[in-house]
């Protein structure tokens, strides 16, 4: 078991393979393999827990993923069905509950996107940014300034003039 | 002297409540300027990602959001421009120079097949950038031109050329 102390001060018991889903904590394991306790000053205990609920899951999908392909090594061909059938829907199980989990508010998408480059969780990365991105897509110019609070601060002939470098992207 | 102690501890203790509601107010506008936040109070280089995995129009647009966006989408490593409508051959040749002076470009997809056929020699006059590692090229008959393009984008690990069939080099 390893330790990790969220910026407040909340400390949070878990499984070394979980905290390993980090690629910063597995350098710091690697590098001093006594370490049992990782204070962590940018992330907060709320946003720490969302990330260690993402680590966990996919830590126990994976190992599910392993014993399952274990099994079928060892039980031989007759059986092989079963494990692949159970592997296929836990990868779509997996893509689903990712779905429902980045499903949260905009303060809180910043804050997992930032946890995640900050611990280097790569996995977790790809999903939060993806997400942000889907949030732009399909929105007009106002529209993404409105839902991030961008404040144009361009006159309006600065912003005539940026569209007309490229024209063809605002038709 | 009683009384107008009373009287001063009245008015001290006012004068308190009115510290501690303008202290109260001013924690509340901090922490609406915090939330202000949001998308542009994630570094560049998050940003970056998230631009990225836009479609490339999409991401060109985001230049007129404000002034700290104006140049980001150029430091996107991909981008693909896939032709289609109605638009002229000297317009999608003025988007493909624009997305060639993307400084970082890594990977570039151009789909030229589905609008003009002719002349497409002007593709050896486009300013590509030298440190292209992926380039796909969707159109009629450039395969023909393959050892001239190789000679080109020496640069590329994968130079793909696609008409009716696909065409892959590894250089």
């Amino acid at each position: 078991m390893i330790t990790l102390t969220s910026s407040d001060g909340v400390q949070f018991d878990v499984r070394e393979a979980v905290a390993k889903e980090s690629q910063i904590i597995r350098d710091m394991i690697q590098d001093d393999c006594v370490i049992t306790n990782i204070p962590l000053a940018n992330v907060n205990h709320k946003i720490l827990s969302i990330v260690l609920e993402y680590c966990q899951m996919h830590v126990d999908k994976t190992e599910m993923e392993v014993n399952a392909s274990k099994h079928q090594t060892t039980t031989g061909e007759g059986s092989s069905s079963v494990p692949v059938a159970l592997k296929v829907s836990s990868n779509k199980n997996l893509n689903d509950w990712d779905k429902e989990f980045i499903n949260v508010d905009l303060d809180t998408l910043y804050d997992l996107i930032l946890a995640a480059n900050y611990l280097n969780i790569s996995g977790l990365l790809n999903l939060t940014t993806q997400a942000a991105a889907d949030i732009i897509k399909g929105k007009t110019t106002e529209e993404i300034r409105a839902t991030f609070n961008i404040k144009n601060d361009f006159t309006p002939e600065e912003e005539a003039a940026i569209r007309k470098e490229n024209p063809w992207a605002f038709e | 002297m009683k009384k107008m102690n009373m009287n001063m501890k009245m008015k001290m203790k006012m004068k308190m409540k009115m510290e501690m509601k303008k202290m109260k107010e001013m924690n509340v506008k901090m922490k609406m300027e915090m939330e202000m936040e949001h998308l542009s109070g994630l570094p560049d280089e998050l940003v970056i990602i998230i631009l990225s995995l836009l479609p490339t129009l999409m991401a060109v647009r985001t230049s007129v959001l404000s002034r700290r966006f104006r140049h980001l989408w150029k430091a996107s490593p991909s981008a693909e421009l896939l032709f289609s409508g109605s638009l002229n051959k000297s317009t999608y040749v003025a988007m493909a120079k624009s997305l060639l002076l993307m400084t970082h470009l890594l990977r570039l997809d151009l789909d030229f097949d589905s609008h003009f056929s002719g002349d497409q020699s002007f593709i050896f006059s486009l300013p590509w950038p030298k440190g292209l590692r992926h380039l796909t090229i969707y159109g009629r008959g450039y395969w023909k031109f393959g050892s001239i393009l190789r000679s080109i984008f020496s640069s590329c690990i994968s130079l793909s050329l696609s008409s009716r069939f696909q065409f892959t080099f590894h250089l």
